[in-house]
């Protein structure tokens, strides 16, 4: 399942983050949802690692350099599961938790503003709507729906809850990546700790934390997609 | 002050906008001090926590959460709570009495 992206790229002007912003987008835009891999586990446990060493490089003290990764495999019912069992494991909450610490570390070390920056990445008299980043709005700055607009009712309700919850939690890991290009826009993307979990997704595995050191990535079955 | 919490509304949303109906005092605000106050409280809650763009009625955007979907937006005489399902706009009330 994919789909173009909403954002309207012609109204943006990311300045000298342009080149490591687009290119986000592009990988972003290029992942197909919910199919079986086309690569091995070893390689997705790779990227998994890269992940962590270079989210380690910013924040030693939240990822751990050494994981437990086990490997899920089955069909939709086995995702909601997944989904289901991350939800009720309320201890720990990799994406709002140390995913958000890290970029948040990442603002302040930098002084970066978010509301002074996103006036200047819009092309002037672009029009605000939610195919923009971002929407400066009186004294705040809200953002827009990047997307892909991925309709999953047709998997039935329930399984097209879990996708959409796991989707929306992606798509937070593709802002937090494109902002943080922003907050140091000379930086290398390989610098950038978000970047490999975007590739993961792409790779069709599919992680789940359940402690610093604890990983499942689940995969889709080659016959029940 | 509105009791909290509100029925239907994960524990996460309720803290937000508990603090945010805190930050405001209960008082009658315009739309852009119950934002304002709505965006201290998600980053309060949630290190770089961000507001989304979730729909844009006819009198005002709703600005929200994009995990929940539950967002504000500019009512006739109040700023209205409200949870966007679907592009489908559901009214949960006033954000403050």
């Amino acid at each position: 399942m994919k789909g173009p992206l909403n954002l309207d790229r012609a109204r943006h002007n990311f300045g000298v983050a342009a080149p490591a912003v687009l290119q986000i987008l592009a990988e972003w835009e290029a992942i197909d949802w919910f199919v079986p891999p086309q690569v091995s586990g070893s390689i997705a446990e790779s990227l998994l690692h890269e992940h962590q060493s270079v989210a380690r490089l910013h924040l030693r003290e939240q990822f751990s350099g050494r994981l437990t990764i086990r490997h899920r495999t089955g069909g939709w019912s086995d995702f909601v599961a997944s989904c289901a069992e991350v939800r009720r494991h309320t201890e720990y909450d990799w994406k709002l938790g140390p995913l958000k610490d890290l970029l948040f570390r990442h603002r302040e070390r930098h002084q970066f503003s978010l509301a002074e920056l996103a006036p200047k990445l819009l092309v002037p008299g672009a029009a605000y709507d939610d195919r923009c980043l971002f929407i400066p709005f009186r004294n705040t700055v809200v953002w827009g729906h990047i997307g892909p607009l991925l309709d999953f009712r047709s998997l039935g309700s329930t399984v097209a809850e879990a996708a959409e919850f796991y989707f929306m939690y992606a798509r937070g890991d593709t802002m937090q990546s494109i902002e943080w290009q922003l907050v140091e826009p000379s930086a290398p993307v390989s610098l950038n700790p978000f970047l490999p979990l975007l590739r993961l997704y792409a790779s069709g595995y599919y992680p789940f934390a359940y402690s610093p050191t604890e990983f499942t990535l689940f995969r889709f079955a080659a016959s029940d997609s | 002050m509105r009791a909290w919490p509100l029925a239907g509304l994960s524990p996460r949303d309720q803290r937000i906008l508990a603090l945010t109906s805190g930050k405001l005092r209960g008082s009658r605000v315009d739309f852009s001090l119950a934002l304002q106050a709505l965006h201290e409280a998600v980053c309060e809650t949630i290190p770089a926590g961000r507001i989304f763009l979730l729909a844009s009625e006819a009198t005002s955007p709703v600005f929200g959460s994009a995990l929940s979907g539950v967002g504000l937006v500019e009512g006739s005489d109040a700023v209205q709570l409200v949870r966007v399902v679907a592009g489908k706009l559901q009214t949960l009330g006033r954000l403050l009495p």
